[in-house]
């Protein structure tokens, strides 16, 4: 065999050392050879070879911690470094098919994506973190115990469920004003400073914002129809 | 119902329910996505807060660990390669055919007592012989040893790998020879290299 022949004849462990070497010279930005640390995404990927995943992990694990430790949103996540490689790599093994893998004609393309997985792991957990600690604008007078007093155990409806409940709340809205203050609020989850400075000819000032926030939630508590997604008896995911 | 809970019960159902996961935000800022989709996600973000400035997030990491700037050496000029070989096992039929091969086993390397028969490869001009000794005092451990004629270039190495894990290294004397002392036993493919040329060995029972 010489350096032309298909790669498909060397040895998982054959390649792992190929593609451990060139690795090295690539590290050290030196000329480097990458079929063969891409014949091992090509194995795992097309070829759902899980040694070679395992190679591809104990290759590019620390790059990956690298990325995820140098991530903006790192530091604030409060999570352990492994926690987001372990992700990020479970993300690529998810989402590469043998037919996506056609689109990514090199070992830069996989690793751009590699590099990808790991942002999304990051800021799928910032999101998650988000919904937990979302402010809840007070109406002026409200304690805040009793925001505390909220059922933080309460989880998302399941996908069915929540389209039924937007339809739902659609219908319910009266006018611009309303679905403006509803979308804004809770599906972009904008505080009514950032709403108002974005449609702010819609409304006199921030106070109309909240009076119209305070308007529909005042409604939509006294709903019937809204009691059997929000009641004790409502379906959870 | 409490009013907070209501409202707090909204933000948990509806939390950016329209906004694309961040992977796809990521595929759309790398122009890797369809473009009715692209334009989709475009008019999203152009009201999204939150999606806008997790775009700028991701623009900034990945300008700062940029792969290109990692890839910029470029690859090897096909004679810069390290030239790859697939050995093959000499037969005993081929060795016996073989006037010059009984020079290539060392006067140290032969059958004793319950040891293997060395094998031989071959790949292109090189010619590598391997030996696994078992150890009297540890019965479930073997020395593997040999001997590499042949071999070209700087820092003559063997690599032992098992089930796609390098478990050791040796290094190649100036007369040729290894050793590997107290491997367990199993199977083992080796690899030996120099700075020219990698000679990958089919897998051996140890």
């Amino acid at each position: 065999m010489n350096d032309d022949s298909p790669l498909a004849h060397l040895s998982l462990s054959g390649l792992a050392h190929r593609c451990a070497e060139e690795s090295a010279r690539f590290f050290q930005q030196r000329p480097h050879d990458p079929r063969y640390c891409y014949e091992l995404f090509r194995r795992a990927v097309v070829e759902d070879d899980q040694g070679a995943w395992e190679c591809i992990y104990t290759q590019f694990r620390s790059l990956v911690t690298s990325w995820v430790t140098r991530h903006p949103a790192f530091s604030a996540s409060e999570e352990e470094a492994q926690f987001f490689v372990n992700r990020a790599f479970e993300k690529m093994w998810s989402a590469l098919t043998p037919e996506k893998f056609a689109r990514f004609p090199d070992l830069s393309s996989l690793l751009k994506y590699l590099q990808l997985c790991v942002h999304s792991v990051i800021i799928d957990h910032v999101r998650a973190a988000e919904v937990d600690v979302a402010d809840v604008e007070l109406r002026p007078g409200m304690e805040a115990s009793d925001q505390r007093s909220v059922d933080w155990q309460e989880r998302a409806l399941d996908r069915v469920r929540r389209e039924e409940f937007w339809s739902l709340l659609q219908a319910r809205l009266r006018d611009e004003k309303e679905q403006r203050v509803v979308y804004g609020c809770y599906v972009l989850a904008m505080k009514p400073r950032e709403l108002f400075a974005q449609c702010g000819d819609l409304f006199g000032d921030v106070r109309e914002i909240y009076r119209v926030k305070q308007n529909v939630l005042e409604r939509l508590r006294r709903d019937p129809a809204l009691a059997q997604f929000v009641g004790p008896n409502a379906a959870r995911r | 119902m409490e009013l907070a809970r209501l409202d707090r019960w909204l933000v948990v159902q509806l939390f950016r329910r329209d906004c694309p996961a961040p992977e796809q935000l990521g595929e759309y800022q790398l122009g890797w996505l369809p473009a009715d989709e692209a334009r989709a996600i475009s008019e999203h973000v152009k009201g999204c807060p939150r999606c806008a400035r997790e775009l700028e997030q991701l623009a900034q990491f990945m300008a700062a660990e940029p792969v290109e700037e990692m890839s910029r050496a470029g690859q090897p000029s096909v004679g810069e390669r390290v030239r790859v070989l697939l050995a093959r096992l000499v037969t005993e039929a081929e060795r016996s055919s073989r006037s010059f091969l009984p020079s290539l086993a060392p006067a140290g390397v032969g059958l004793r007592g319950q040891e293997a028969a060395p094998r031989v490869y071959q790949a292109g001009d090189i010619e590598i012989v391997v030996e696994t000794r078992p150890i009297p005092e540890r019965p479930n451990e073997v020395t593997l040893s040999g001997l590499v004629l042949g071999l070209h270039g700087r820092e003559p190495m063997v690599h032992v790998w098992s089930q796609a894990r390098r478990v050791a290294v040796a290094r190649i004397d100036d007369l040729g020879s290894f050793e590997v002392p107290r491997l367990p036993s199993g199977q083992y493919e080796l690899i030996v290299t120099s700075s020219a040329v990698e000679v990958h060995i089919p897998p051996l029972q140890a």
